[in-house]
């Protein structure tokens, strides 16, 4: 690794990056997708940086939204049997 | 199912077993998942019950222990991509590969899609105005909304459900949640909100 790329690397470890560094790491928290040394990488930067706090609310709460928003589907009554038949006629 | 390269031989009864107790609690998962890409309920049957039909078939590739929901919901995708989609009548809104290659792309600036929209407007939206948005936009983005926010895969299980790599599932997502963010922004501003 060179200089430049290792004290890149430090910068973004100590949450100093620049913002568009943390979006990837904002998206992977929201989705559980993160290391918990990520999660301190992107807490560091959130220390430091409101947009990008006020950009991990909104994910988050877009997701939250999504999730008790939308409705489930009801499975048609006689689904589940129809597929039954299906399969017992086609192993018969 | 092409990945699974050890096939082990069940009888009828073991086939029946793993059918009852691995695939059919997915049933309602897989259904709403057809009725998230098809939007109506008769293809929405006819797509789950051809994903189970081709389950049952291609059972003896089906390794025990391994992500049942994750195999069923692939197979339902490629379905729905070989034989549905082709039906659709409704043209493809974006062309995401164009997209994709623009947010993989370094240096792209995140565009400024949050600034009229605030956490608490999206808190006050009915679920009329999600539902809209998320009906808008592309099927191959309604896609992983629906499966990292309602069905909770991780990024590689959608990659190996979707057939992408995982770069491609991430990107996918942030570009269709920008896209969620624009159009409830719209609605939003709309109602007054700033």
């Amino acid at each position: 690794m060179g200089i430049k790329k290792t004290f890149n690397n430090l910068k973004y470890r100590a949450g100093m990056g620049n913002c568009s560094e943390y979006i990837d790491l904002i998206h992977d928290v929201v989705d559980n997708q993160s290391t918990p040394a990520q999660e301190e990488y992107l807490r560091r930067h959130l220390k430091l940086c409101l947009k990008c706090l006020d950009e991990l609310n909104l994910e988050k709460e877009l997701k939250k939204a999504i999730q008790l928003k939308l409705v489930n589907q009801e499975v048609p009554a006689g689904l589940a049997e129809s597929i039954k038949n299906k399969i017992q006629k086609s192993s018969s | 199912m092409e990945e699974q390269t050890e096939k082990k031989q069940h009888n009828d009864r073991e086939k029946q077993r793993i059918f009852d107790e691995e695939f059919m609690p997915h049933l309602g998962a897989l259904y709403n998942f057809a009725y998230k890409l098809t939007y109506d309920e008769d293809d929405s049957k006819d797509l789950v019950q051809d994903t189970f039909m081709k389950s049952f078939r291609f059972i003896d590739s089906f390794q025990e222990g391994t992500n049942a929901k994750a195999w069923l919901f692939r197979i339902l995708k490629n379905s729905f991509i070989n034989e549905f989609r082709k039906k659709s009548k409704q043209p493809s809104k974006v062309d995401y590969q164009e997209v994709e290659g623009y947010y993989n792309s370094e240096g792209t600036e995140k565009p400024s899609v949050t600034t009229d929209l605030r956490v608490d407007t999206v808190k006050n939206m009915m679920g009329d105005e999600v539902t809209n948005a998320l009906n808008s936009l592309d099927v191959d983005f309604k896609t992983v909304i629906f499966l990292c926010d309602l069905e909770g895969f991780t990024y590689e299980e959608m990659s190996k459900i979707l057939d992408i790599p995982i770069g491609t599932v991430r990107s996918r997502i942030h570009r269709a949640r920008n896209l969620l963010k624009e159009r409830l922004a719209q609605y939003a501003a709309s109602m007054g909100y700033k």
